[in-house]
């Protein structure tokens, strides 16, 4: 009875068991958090979907939103702003801080994250037209409140405050203007969505890096002009990482056209021993305009044997020809020292150990007297009368199997014996 | 054992029990599975998410207030260095792609302004100054010593909560100081175009040394304040 309920119990237990597995395996990642992108992809241009790409002409305006989502379960607020492109070490991709000055394509991006005045509530006109008419109409003699309210909107915000509520999405407009002065070529930035600090939330404990995230979007203005795009290599260099037991494959190269450019970088580790390709390894990765991008490929240090490393870089050249940059080869010699190291100091102590014991053999021999065997007598009846084993003896007079003595035969035994 | 689950266990017998957690099941994944029926046609889109980047926990829940610890130091008359790790199982550096940047991504971290500096109630130091090996005041427009180098390259890279993720060609940044003027943002992953187009990644271990000026007067509270940043490539 009481086995029969143990039964039950562990069937109910086990089904159960199996039943929240099943639905377990179908979850998917349950991390939403803050972020941006364009809200106004162009489906027929690459990358539209994650950067803003413009190509506008000196002197030229353009309105476009960014789409901001928090697709997390609590409310965030967080502060929106435009951002000039800062070089991270590396060569990475990296936007101005809120507390830098901005000068160059942050600077040109205004935001308007409150709508249109009412009366303009309904207007089709885009937001640098509308703002162009305020212009016009705010010269008249006696603008009107409408007219000033808009020419007040038009001026918009550097930076904007928004609260988002729980998976809640919106689009802020923005407007760049190009300068009329600006370069031919390519200018970046982004546009920055940085966490506020809930005010209820506890701030941390002192004495130590306090820490803010952020998320930015890209934006990559090209003025039309001579565009000249160009690739150099800078470096390449092979080192081991000790701490992480890798090796690291570091290439350098410059965009030193103006504009960023889109490269492969290909890395070739040849066995020169064995005469064959053992990896060869991938990277597409995009160099800015003017700045040195340094790729660093993790690899498996070697444990023993001759490599030779070669990287290649493809791009594409301002005439739309694809160009190879190759690197010098670099070889290296891996030996694995310390085990080396080890296994000789082990056979140091084995040989040191055989001459020690045959020196003491010896030794001992130069000290035993001759013997001549007499009829009758065998290897163990002379052993034992002095008391040592017949095997030692045999060995200290080099005897071999089936170790017979003939009468007559001089042997050494030990002395005193 | 109680009357009532002595009863319950007695009146059940398996096929019961079968038919219960089955439709306990069924209700409970109703919200993962989308299932098919011969008479009506279902859609679904399934639209991409937002590039993000979030210090979490080991249950990927937002930290609130995260800090990097620096270890302690006493009063030298020499130059010294105290170190730290950004990126520990309660802290994770988590980036999330959900098929939000195709291209790839770049994840950096910088001091809030470069002109930021280790602040206390008393006397500062500073964190992007090489002058004296970092150990003095140098060319930079204030008046303190101190640089911080974070070596992101021996920190440990990991999938997150995606099974069929993996981290190859997320490279990790190498060791850098920062220096005002040249090295304003330390670049912590980057993750190539071949990078998985959907996933999760945590990095943790990240090494943080901070040289600190000699005779550097004792206190308790130096703080700076640090953005870690995410740009899809």
């Amino acid at each position: 009875m009481k086995a029969n309920r143990c039964f039950r119990a562990f069937n109910i237990v086990v089904v159960a068991l199996l039943g929240l597995a099943y639905a377990a395996a179908g979850s998917a990642i349950e991390y939403e958090g803050l972020g941006g992108r364009p809200a106004n992809p162009d489906p027929n241009v690459p990358n539209s979907a994650s950067w803003f790409l413009y190509q506008l002409p000196a002197g030229a305006t353009k309105e476009d939103a960014l789409r901001i989502e928090n697709g997390s379960g609590a409310a965030v607020e967080l502060i929106v702003y435009p951002a000039d492109q800062t070089p991270s070490s590396d060569g990475g991709f990296a936007l101005k801080q809120r507390a830098e000055t901005m000068t160059e394509l942050g600077s040109w991006v205004t935001l308007y994250p409150t709508p249109r005045p009412v009366a303009y509530a309904e207007d089709r006109r885009s937001i640098p037209e509308l703002c162009q008419f305020a212009v016009v109409q705010a010269a008249q003699a006696a603008p009107t409140a409408d007219v000033s309210e808009l020419k007040t909107w038009c001026g918009g915000v550097r930076e904007a405050a928004i609260r988002l509520e729980p998976d809640q999405a919106v689009a802020v407009p923005f407007v760049i203007r190009i300068p009329d002065n600006a370069d031919v070529g390519e200018h970046a930035g982004g546009l920055v969505l940085e966490r506020k600090r809930p005010a209820d939330e506890p701030s941390a404990p002192s004495g130590g890096v306090q820490l803010t995230t952020r998320v930015g979007v890209r934006i990559y203005e090209t003025v039309p002009g001579d565009i000249v795009r160009q690739l150099e290599l800078t470096r390449f260099t092979i080192h081991p990482n000790a701490r992480q037991k890798e090796l690291v494959a570091t290439v350098g190269v410059l965009a030193a056209g103006n504009v960023s450019i889109d490269h492969t970088t290909t890395l070739s580790v040849s066995d020169t021993i064995f005469r064959r390709s053992s990896q060869t390894v991938e990277r597409a990765t995009q160099a800015l305009r003017g700045q040195e991008l340094i790729t660093n490929i993790s690899l498996p240090l070697p444990r023993f044997g001759r490599f030779s490393y070669q990287a290649q870089v493809a791009y594409t050249d301002t005439d739309g020809a694809g160009q190879r940059l190759m690197t010098p080869t670099i070889v290296r010699w891996f030996v694995p020292w310390l085990q080396i190291a080890v296994v000789m100091l082990v056979a140091v102590a084995i040989i040191a150990l055989w001459l020690w014991r045959r020196g003491r053999d010896r030794g001992r021999l130069k000290q035993w007297r001759p013997y001549v065997v007499r009829p009758g007598e065998d290897l163990v009846d002379i052993a034992s009368r002095r008391g040592i084993d017949w095997r030692v003896l045999a060995k200290a007079n080099g005897l071999k199997p089936p170790y017979r003595l003939k009468a007559g035969q001089t042997i050494k035994v030990p002395i005193g014996s | 054992m109680s009357k009532f689950t002595h009863a319950l266990l007695w009146k059940l017998n398996l096929r019961a029990v079968i038919a219960i957690v089955g439709i306990l099941v069924l209700v409970s994944g109703a919200g993962t599975y989308v299932y098919a029926s011969s008479t009506s046609n279902f859609q679904q889109t399934i639209n991409a998410g937002s590039l993000a980047i979030d210090i979490v926990d080991g249950s990927y829940v937002t930290v609130g207030s995260p800090s990097v610890t620096m270890s302690t130091a006493t009063f030298s008359f020499t130059c010294q260095t105290i170190t730290g790790t950004f990126g520990s199982a309660s802290q994770n550096i988590y980036v999330s792609n959900p098929d939000a940047a195709d291209n790839g991504w770049t994840a950096s971290l910088a001091a809030s302004a470069t002109t930021a500096i280790w602040d206390s109630a008393g006397t500062d130091y500073d964190f992007n100054d090489n002058g004296g090996s970092g150990c003095t005041d140098g060319a930079d427009t204030d008046t303190l010593g101190g640089q911080m180098t974070v070596d992101p390259s021996v920190g440990t890279l990991a999938t997150g909560q995606c099974n069929s993720c993996v981290t190859t060609n997320i490279t990790k940044g190498s060791s850098t100081a920062f220096l005002e003027g040249t090295t304003n943002s330390i670049t912590v992953l980057t993750a190539a175009a071949a990078s998985n187009d959907i996933g999760d990644w945590k990095l943790t271990g990240v090494s943080v040394s901070q040289k600190i000026p000699e005779e550097q007067p004792a206190a308790s509270d130096y703080d700076i304040n640090m953005v870690l940043s995410v740009v899809a490539s």
